[in-house]
């Protein structure tokens, strides 16, 4: 599996990964654990 | 046991002429110590005592240099405020002795040469010769090249530095003796680079980094003569790597320098303890005086000796400012490491080393460096090259066709997927590789900018045996070029010279050449030389390798969003062919694989035309006229093709290429396989053909339009005729497991 953080940009060839770390901040969000 | 006794020179590779330099050098007989001391700093591995005067040739000047030959690494400006820092370098001998250990400490041993400069590693590449894994050889190189791949992956991945590129080369002339030259590049602020001098008398001089052992004693001098079959022997002389330790000492040395408290650094890389103190005292103008006594040692009993020569890996010795002592070792102990104060800076000038106090060493620095010995060596025009330079293309018989021969071509593990080696490297850590592995030069982002570096290491062992000043000629003018398809500019090159005995005149003239062709190409393509290393005596039982120049060459693109790969990107795309095809089939891939000749003069090179392709490529690249590009070398202008359907998804192309001007005979071989120089082959969007064309015509560059990209088969005519089809998936399955096929079974 490839490292989720590796594949955030365009620029290095996918953007799969993204939705890994944008759910980790929507839930913190909702928690109110940080500001969304 | 008296020093002059000629079996104690012998075992210090010094003849009895350097025995009586050093005694004038001194005004007296040396001690064992002293005599260990000079034996590795006049090592030619640590002089250059055969190619110094040679190495003067080269361009080492233009305007983006900031650091030149002579310090641990060069550096180019790059814009932005920031600097490209990077050197090529050999680990060949240890890496025959130790395939795992020898890469590994190569890699270690590279990377320390870039942040002791100052600079953040950001990536490595590699270039590596073996011998065929096929044959009476074959059991014993694929357990070398294992070895090696993994070694140059255990050191890179664990200290989480990307192996972004590189090339491999097979060919029965380095079964004995394998090449393994490994290129790291950093990036450092361009008005903040480390110089690896001591000045100050009085001021602290510190040792870090792993403790010291007997392992690595006389590497240099081992890097400085011949194999034979007991090499084996040798086996304690490899040094063992640690990763870890190093990335310690990297964090801790780049914390350090971001204070004032440092003067100069240097890692102990050949020649160790010895080199270090020498060549920071020497570039301070000042001296050095140490006590063994403080050196932190893992083995117990060792003698001053060992200490010196010892080689010993993930070490540093460093020049503080006085007073600031407590700084400096309070950034090490926050990265668990120890500084060990061994010594002080002195002001006259001599390498002073004492035991518990007592002198066991009293050298002026001048004599280890400056008075070392320069040779200018007979050289003579090898014999052999009357006669390997014929080469009558009529008279190569029937060889089963062009597709035969071009699956040939593609199953030669020279010509195929590197994809079970790099695989086994991380290329992609750091998060700056925009072009991975593979796909073209070796491309990463300087993050906080808009740049990219693009990178590209390359060299014909087989050209050069053939031609070494042309074959040296057309490894810069590839590098460049390498670097040109990714849409980048070359600013700077840096070389890795591996060559047989230079005792021998023969090779002495293979070299000399050699360096003239580089200075020539680097000169017409404005890329100065800003450091490398020269590694001699690549030879088994007397038969030495092919003459093997190594160019690095690291270009700048300014916009990295307009980085371009080999893969075609998409189906109706045209086809381009830039540059012109002359059939040239001297030494080439073809001719080796199915003919098992190596014979012909090298491709010719216009450095001119290829001036003119390389500016056309940066162009072109930055007004998005590019979807794809890739160069043609080994194997020609078919594999070219080839290889731009290859990792794309199996888009095919269907092309008819002119035929190679001034053939006799037959066209379909020599334009098919041919190697002439500077052609790239490029595809574009449908609209842009017209305006490519244009531009090229501009630039001088000859340009075709031969083919569409499309289908799922590689379908090639050679001026109408039908030569090559066949489906690109077929194509690639040979292509692609070409190498992985002798470690599968290998394991089954």
């Amino acid at each position: 599996m490839p490292h989720p953080e590796r594949a955030c940009e365009a620029a290095l060839g996918s953007v799969d990964g993204l939705v890994l770390f944008e759910s980790v901040v929507t839930q913190l969000a909702t928690d109110g654990a940080v500001a969304s | 046991m008296s020093p002059v006794d000629p079996t104690v020179l012998e075992r210090h590779g010094l003849t009895s002429s350097e025995y009586e330099r050093i005694v004038r050098a001194l005004g007296r007989e040396p001690s064992l110590t002293e005599l260990g001391i000079f034996s590795v700093m006049w090592s030619e591995h640590c002089s250059y005592k055969s190619s110094r005067i040679h190495l003067r040739k080269l361009p080492t000047e233009g305007p983006r240099v900031l650091q030149g030959p002579g310090e641990n690494a060069g550096a180019v400006d790059i814009g932005d405020g920031l600097a490209a820092v990077f050197k090529i370098e050999s680990h060949n001998h240890p890496s025959f002795i130790e395939p795992y250990q020898g890469a590994a400490t190569g890699v270690g041993g590279i990377i320390r040469d870039i942040f002791t400069m100052g600079a953040r590693p950001i990536a490595l590449m590699n270039s590596l010769r073996f011998g065929e894994m096929d044959g009476p050889e074959g059991a014993r190189t694929r357990r070398t090249v294992e070895g090696v791949v993994a070694g140059i992956a255990g050191y890179g991945n664990s200290i989480g530095i990307p192996t972004v590129g590189g090339e491999v080369a097979f060919d029965e002339r380095y079964a004995g003796n394998p090449l393994v030259n490994v290129f790291c590049l950093g990036i450092a602020p361009a008005d903040a680079l480390v110089l690896g001098s001591a000045s100050g008398s009085g001021n602290p001089v510190y040792y870090v980094g792993s403790k010291t052992g007997r392992d690595g004693i006389h590497g240099a001098t081992m890097a400085s003569a011949e194999f034979d079959d007991k090499s084996a022997e040798k086996r304690p002389a490899v040094q063992v790597g640690d990763p870890f330790m190093e990335k310690l000492l990297l964090e801790a040395c780049l914390e350090l320098m971001r204070t004032d408290a440092l003067i100069g650094v240097q890692d102990m890389g050949a020649a160790g303890l010895t080199c270090s103190t020498c060549e920071m005292g020497s570039r301070g103008g000042a001296g050095i005086e140490i006590d063994v006594m403080h050196v932190p040692q893992r083995e117990t009993g060792m003698t001053p000796y060992e200490i010196m020569l010892s080689e010993s890996q993930e070490r540093m010795l460093l020049c503080v400012k006085k007073g600031r002592e407590a700084e400096v070792e309070q950034v090490f102990e926050k990265w668990d490491l120890h500084a060990a104060h061994i010594g002080y800076v002195t002001n006259d000038g001599i390498m002073r080393v004492k035991d518990h106090g007592k002198v066991v060493a009293e050298i002026p620095n001048t004599a280890l460096v400056d008075e070392a010995p320069v040779y200018d060596r007979p050289t003579a025009r090898p014999a052999y090259l009357d006669d390997v330079q014929k080469l009558d293309a009529s008279s190569l018989g029937a060889a089963g066709g062009a597709l035969h021969a071009f699956l040939a071509v593609l199953g030669s593990p020279t010509v195929a997927s590197k994809r079970w080696m790099y695989r086994q490297y991380d290329h992609m850590v750091r998060t700056n590789s925009i072009v991975l592995a593979g796909m073209g030069a070796g491309v990463v982002r300087v993050k906080g900018t808009a740049r990219a570096l693009a990178l590209s290491v390359d060299g014909n062992g087989r050209y050069c045996y053939l031609d070494p000043r042309r074959g040296a000629m057309l490894a810069v003018a590839e590098a460049a070029r390498n670097v040109a398809c990714a849409g980048a500019t070359p600013i700077g090159a840096t070389n890795c010279l591996n060559f047989g005995n230079p005792e021998r005149p023969e090779t002495m003239w293979q070299l000399v050449e050699a360096i003239e062709g580089i200075a020539a190409a680097c000169r017409a393509l404005d890329v100065p030389i800003t450091g490398g290393n020269v590694s001699l005596y690549n030879e088994t039982n007397g038969e030495a390798i092919y003459p093997t120049p190594i160019i690095g060459v690291v270009g700048v693109l300014d916009d990295a969003s307009r980085v371009i790969a080999r893969p075609f990107r998409g189906a109706g795309d045209a086809i381009v062919l830039l540059g012109e095809s002359f059939g040239e089939l001297g030494g080439s891939e073809y001719l080796k694989v199915v003919h098992r000749l190596v014979r012909g003069q090298p491709p010719r090179l216009d450095l001119e035309r290829e001036r003119a392709l390389i500016g056309l490529l940066v162009k072109a690249a930055a007004a998005r006229l590019l979807r794809s590009a890739h160069d043609c070398s080994d194997g020609g202008l078919v594999v070219a093709i080839a290889e731009c359907a290859f990792d794309s998804g199996a888009i095919g192309a269907d092309v008819d290429v002119p035929a190679a001007a001034g053939v006799q005979g037959d066209p379909v071989i020599p334009t098919l396989f041919g190697e002439s120089a500077s052609r790239v082959v490029v595809s574009v969007r449908p609209d842009d053909v017209a305006t490519l064309l244009q531009v090229a015509a501009e630039a001088g560059v000859p340009s075709h339009v031969i083919g569409l990209t499309g289908g799922a088969h590689l379908r090639i005519r050679v001026a109408g005729s039908p030569a090559v089809d066949c489906s690109v998936t077929e194509a690639e399955r040979v292509w692609s497991g070409a190498i992985e096929r002798h470690f599968l079974r290998a394991t089954a």
